[in-house]
C-alpha cells in the first residue's frame, strides 16, 4: 500500500509561511543601521507634523520642480 | 542617463478612486504619504484578483493606453480581463506615467494578506488606502535588494521618530 502523498503547498501557501517568518520591522540589521546613522531626522519630525494629504501635496510639487529642472537642464544642453 | 517619464500621481490614484479599484498603495509614495522625503517616478499598487476589481481595473485604465513599460512599441498588448487574470504584476506606462500593478508581493503577500497592514487616509485629494510602515519595511527586507539598503535606513529612522511622536502625542501621526 502507497503512503499518502503529501499535500504540496500552493504558491499562496508558501508566501503566507514566508510572511510569518519575516523579520520584525525593527529588527536589528547593522547594515541598515549604518545607513540609519546618515538620515536628516529633522525632515523627518517636520514631515510627521504634516497630514497624508499635505504630504502628498509637498510630494507633487517637489516632483514638479525636479521635472522643471530637467527641462531646464535639456534646454540648456540643446542650445 | 535616460530619466524616466513624467507620472502625475494624482492622477494616477484619482482614475484608480474613480474606477472604484479596491488597491493598496505600497512602495516609494506609500513611504512618502507617512513621511519619508525622497522622490520616486512611478507608483506602485497591490490591487485585488477579485473579478470585478480587475473588470474596474481595465475599464478605468482603458482611456490612458496602458502599455507594458520598457518593451518595444507595436506588440500586441492589451491590457483587458484575460492579461490580467493571466498574469500577476504588470509594470505599465500610461498616459499618466508609470504605474506598476502588483498582484502579490514578497513580504506582503496579495490584496487580502496586505489589507488588515494598511489604511485608509485622505491623501491626493482622494480617500485611498496605503500599507502600513511596518509592512513597508518587511518588504524592503524580503525583497533584498542593495539598492533599497538606503531607504530601508531612512525608513527605520521614521518608525523611530514615529514612536517618539506617539510618546509624545496622544494623537496618531497617520
Amino acid at each position: 500500500m502507497s503512503e499518502p502523498r503529501p499535500e504540496i503547498p500552493t504558491p499562496a501557501e508558501d508566501l503566507n509561511d514566508a510572511k510569518d517568518s519575516l523579520a520584525p520591522a525593527g529588527v536589528f540589521d547593522p547594515v541598515v543601521e549604518v545607513y540609519k546613522k546618515d538620515v536628516d531626522r529633522t525632515i523627518l519630525r517636520e514631515n510627521l507634523k504634516l497630514s497624508p494629504q499635505e504630504r502628498s501635496e509637498k510630494f507633487v510639487s517637489f516632483m514638479k520642480s525636479i521635472w522643471q529642472l530637467r527641462e531646464i537642464a535639456e534646454r540648456e544642453q540643446r542650445e | 542617463m535616460t530619466m524616466p517619464a513624467q507620472t502625475d500621481f494624482a492622477k494616477a490614484v484619482n482614475v484608480l478612486h474613480g474606477g472604484r479599484v479596491d488597491f493598496i498603495i505600497i512602495g516609494g509614495v506609500a513611504a512618502i504619504l507617512h513621511g519619508l522625503g525622497f522622490t520616486t517616478y512611478d507608483l506602485d499598487v497591490v490591487y485585488s484578483r477579485d473579478r470585478t476589481n480587475i473588470r474596474r481595473l481595465v475599464k478605468s485604465l482603458e482611456p490612458y493606453h496602458p502599455y507594458l513599460r520598457g518593451a518595444p512599441p507595436a506588440l500586441p498588448f492589451v491590457l483587458d480581463e484575460a492579461t490580467m487574470r493571466n498574469g500577476l504584476n504588470f509594470t505599465l506606462t500610461t498616459a499618466f506615467g508609470d504605474l506598476d500593478l502588483l498582484g502579490e508581493v514578497t513580504g506582503a503577500g496579495a490584496y487580502p494578506d496586505l489589507l488588515p497592514h494598511s489604511k485608509e487616509v485622505l491623501a491626493f485629494g482622494v480617500r485611498c488606502r496605503r500599507a502600513n510602515l511596518d509592512r513597508l519595511i518587511q518588504m524592503k527586507r524580503a525583497a533584498g535588494r542593495p539598492k533599497d539598503l538606503e531607504v530601508m535606513g531612512q525608513m527605520e529612522a521614521l518608525l523611530e521618530e514615529r514612536r517618539k511622536w506617539q510618546h509624545t502625542s496622544p494623537e496618531d501621526p497617520q
